[in-house]
C-alpha cells in the first residue's frame, strides 16, 4: 500500500514529511496543457479519486471566468488570490486531476501545512 | 533539610535533588549584612570558595549537596542561589549587528509599516501601544495570539521595549505594525491561508513583510507561496522569510524560504556561529540560499499574555530561538533602511544587505552572503550622505554570549576579589 502523501487529505491530519517539489510537465495523450502537478500527489490522487483534497490552482486568463469554470467542475472555492491568478479550495481528487488537464491551468498544488520556525 | 529549604532557591533545590552526593555545585551565598568574613572553609568539608564580592555580602562557592545543606543552617546565611548561565539576548543581539548605530542616526522605523504574518498578535502588550494599525485573521481562530510566536516576532521587529524600560526594544521601535494571523494556536496553518495573509498585507500598503514560517524542504521556489512572495516583491515590498530549522542537513530550505526574490534568513548566535538548526541550501533547483544569517539564538522579546512559548522570562517577555527570531530582526533592519532611503527598490535594499554582509567563512549554502551588518548596509553605496562611523559603544563587561551569573556579578560588583 502506498503511504498517503503528507498533504493529500485533511490539511491538519498531516505529518511533517517532505513535500516533493519535483514538478513535472503533465501532458496526457491528446491533451495540450502544461500544468504542473507534483508526481507523488498525482499518483495518490489517481489511486484515491473520491477523496476530498485541498488544492491551490494557478491559472491564466480572466480570473472571474476561470473561477466560475472551476466551480462548475466541482471545486468549492475557498479563497481567490489577486497577486497571482489563483484560487484555493476543495474537491474530489478526480476533479483535481481534471483541473490539472485544463489548458489554462498553470499548476495545481496540494494545499499543505506550514509551521513556525521558532521554539 | 526541610528547615534549610527557605534559604535555597527553587532552581538550586532542583539541582540538589538531581546532583550526586560528591558533585560540587556552583552556588552564590548571600550573607547577612553584618557578616563580612567567609569562614566556612575551615569548618565545612566540601565547600570551596571561589570569589568574595565586596559591594554586597555575596560569596561564590563550589560545594557538595551536603555542604550546601550545612551552609544553609548558618544563621548568617540569608540565601543560596544556583549559579546560572547568562546568555546573549535581544539587547545584545541588536548591538551585535549594529542596529543602535542606526538608532543614533535617528532611524526608528517611524513611517514604515511592517506586516507580521504569523500566529497573531497580543495587541495589548505595552511594547506595541498605539502602533498596531490593523489585524486580520485568516486562520479561523479569531484575532489574538494564543501561541505567542507572532507576538514574539513582532516585538523583535518593532517592539518599543516599554515593559522592560527599553531593554528589550525591537529593531524598529516606532514602525507601524500590521498583523495577519495565518497560523493556529498549534503554530501550524495552511499555505492557502498564509497566501491570503500576504495578499492582505500587500493591499494594506506595508513596506516590509516578515514570514517566520514555512514547509519542510527542499523547494524549488515554484510553489504558490514562494511565487506570491515574489509577486509582493515585484509590487515594491521587501519580503523577509525564514530559512527553516531543519539544519544542518543540506537542501532543507522549503517554502517560502526558496522564493527567488524574498530575502531568506538563516540563524547564527551572537558569536557569529551559524546555528546548527538553521536550514541549509541549496534549493531543490540548485540556487544559493539562505541569503543572510542573523542572530536568532536565545532572543528575549515580548510574550503574549497567557502563553508559554519558549523560556518565559517574566509576565511580558520570553526567550526563544530559531530562524523565526532571526527573520523579524532582519525585517526590522529593512524597515530602518526604508525609512532612511524611501526611494530604494527591494532589489536595491537586497543588494545593500548582501554586499555589506560580514563573511563568516562558512559556505554559501550555510551563511549565504554572511551575517547581517546593519551599519554597513546603511552606509553602503549608493549612500546619499556618507557618514563617519561613530565610535563603538564602550565595553561594559564580559564578551557577548554565554557567561555565567558569577561573571555578571563580577562585572556589577566591581570590588571583586579572591577570597583567599
Amino acid at each position: 500500500m502506498i503511504p498517503k502523501p503528507a498533504h493529500a487529505l485533511n490539511p491538519f491530519d498531516t505529518g511533517a514529511g517532505a513535500i516533493m517539489m519535483c514538478q513535472e510537465a503533465h501532458i496526457g495523450k491528446g491533451e495540450m496543457n502544461m500544468a504542473t502537478l507534483d508526481a507523488e500527489t498525482r499518483k495518490y490522487w489517481q489511486e484515491h479519486p473520491d477523496e476530498v483534497v485541498s488544492i491551490i490552482v494557478r491559472f491564466e486568463g480572466d480570473a472571474e471566468a476561470r473561477t466560475e469554470a472551476l466551480q462548475k467542475m466541482g471545486v468549492e472555492v475557498k479563497r481567490r488570490y489577486r497577486l497571482t491568478s489563483s484560487v484555493s479550495g476543495t474537491c474530489p481528487a478526480r476533479v483535481a486531476l481534471k483541473v490539472a488537464r485544463l489548458s489554462w491551468v498553470k499548476a495545481v498544488d496540494a494545499d499543505r501545512k506550514l509551521r513556525i520556525f521558532g521554539r | 533539610m526541610e528547615s534549610t529549604q527557605p534559604k535555597v532557591t527553587d532552581g538550586l533545590l532542583r539541582a540538589l535533588q538531581q546532583a550526586a552526593s560528591d558533585q560540587h555545585l556552583s552556588v552564590i551565598v548571600r550573607y547577612s549584612a553584618s557578616r563580612r568574613m567567609m569562614r566556612h572553609r575551615e569548618h565545612i568539608a566540601g565547600v570551596h570558595e571561589s570569589y568574595q564580592y565586596r559591594l554586597r555580602p555575596f560569596v561564590h562557592v563550589r560545594a557538595t549537596p551536603e555542604a550546601i545543606e550545612r551552609l544553609a543552617l548558618d544563621p548568617d546565611v540569608v540565601r543560596i542561589y544556583e549559579d546560572v548561565p547568562v546568555r546573549a539576548f535581544l539587547d545584545t543581539a541588536l548591538p551585535h549587528v549594529g542596529v543602535p548605530l542606526l538608532w543614533d542616526q535617528g532611524l526608528t522605523g517611524e513611517g514604515v509599516a511592517i506586516a507580521i504574518v504569523d500566529t497573531g498578535l497580543d495587541a495589548e502588550h505595552p511594547d506595541f501601544a498605539g502602533r498596531v494599525a490593523d489585524m486580520a485573521d485568516f486562520s479561523g481562530e479569531g484575532l489574538g495570539d494564543a501561541h505567542g510566536h507572532g507576538t514574539h516576532c513582532a516585538g523583535i521587529a518593532a517592539g518599543s521595549g516599554a515593559a522592560s524600560g527599553g531593554r528589550y526594544r525591537g529593531v524598529a521601535p516606532k514602525a507601524t505594525l500590521y498583523s495577519a494571523k495565518v497560523l493556529r494556536a498549534s503554530g501550524e496553518g495552511m499555505m492557502s491561508d498564509v497566501i491570503a495573509g500576504v495578499e492582505w498585507a500587500v493591499e494594506k500598503g506595508v513596506q516590509v513583510i516578515s514570514l517566520s514560517l514555512g514547509s519542510t524542504g527542499p523547494s524549488d521556489g515554484r510553489d504558490p507561496l514562494s511565487e506570491t512572495c515574489d509577486a509582493a516583491v515585484e509590487r515594491g515590498i521587501v519580503v523577509v522569510v525564514a530559512a527553516g530549522n531543519d539544519g544542518p542537513a543540506p537542501r532543507t530550505i522549503g517554502s517560502p524560504g526558496a522564493s527567488r526574490l524574498a530575502l531568506t534568513i538563516g540563524a547564527c548566535d551572537d558569536q557569529d556561529r551559524v546555528a546548527s538548526f538553521s536550514s541549509r541550501g541549496p534549493t531543490a533547483d540548485g540556487r544559493q540560499k539562505p541569503d543572510l544569517v542573523v542572530p536568532g539564538v536565545d532572543i528575549i522579546a515580548p510574550r503574549a499574555k497567557g502563553t508559554a512559548m519558549g523560556r518565559v522570562v517574566d509576565d511580558y517577555y520570553t526567550s526563544a530561538q530559531g530562524t523565526s527570531m532571526a527573520t523579524p530582526l532582519a525585517a526590522g533592519v529593512v524597515a530602518l533602511l526604508r525609512q532612511a532611503y524611501p526611494s530604494l527598490t527591494p532589489q536595491e535594499i537586497r543588494d545593500r544587505l548582501l554586499s555589506s554582509a560580514l563573511d563568516l567563512g562558512d559556505g554559501p549554502y550555510v551563511q549565504g552572503y554572511g551575517r547581517l551588518d546593519a551599519w554597513r548596509a546603511y552606509q553602503s553605496e549608493p549612500s546619499p550622505q556618507p557618514v563617519e562611523p561613530p565610535q563603538p559603544p564602550p565595553s561594559s563587561g564580559p564578551a557577548l554570549g554565554e557567561g555565567c551569573l558569577t561573571a555578571l556579578l563580577q562585572m556589577l560588583f566591581i570590588g571583586k576579589g579572591r577570597a583567599r
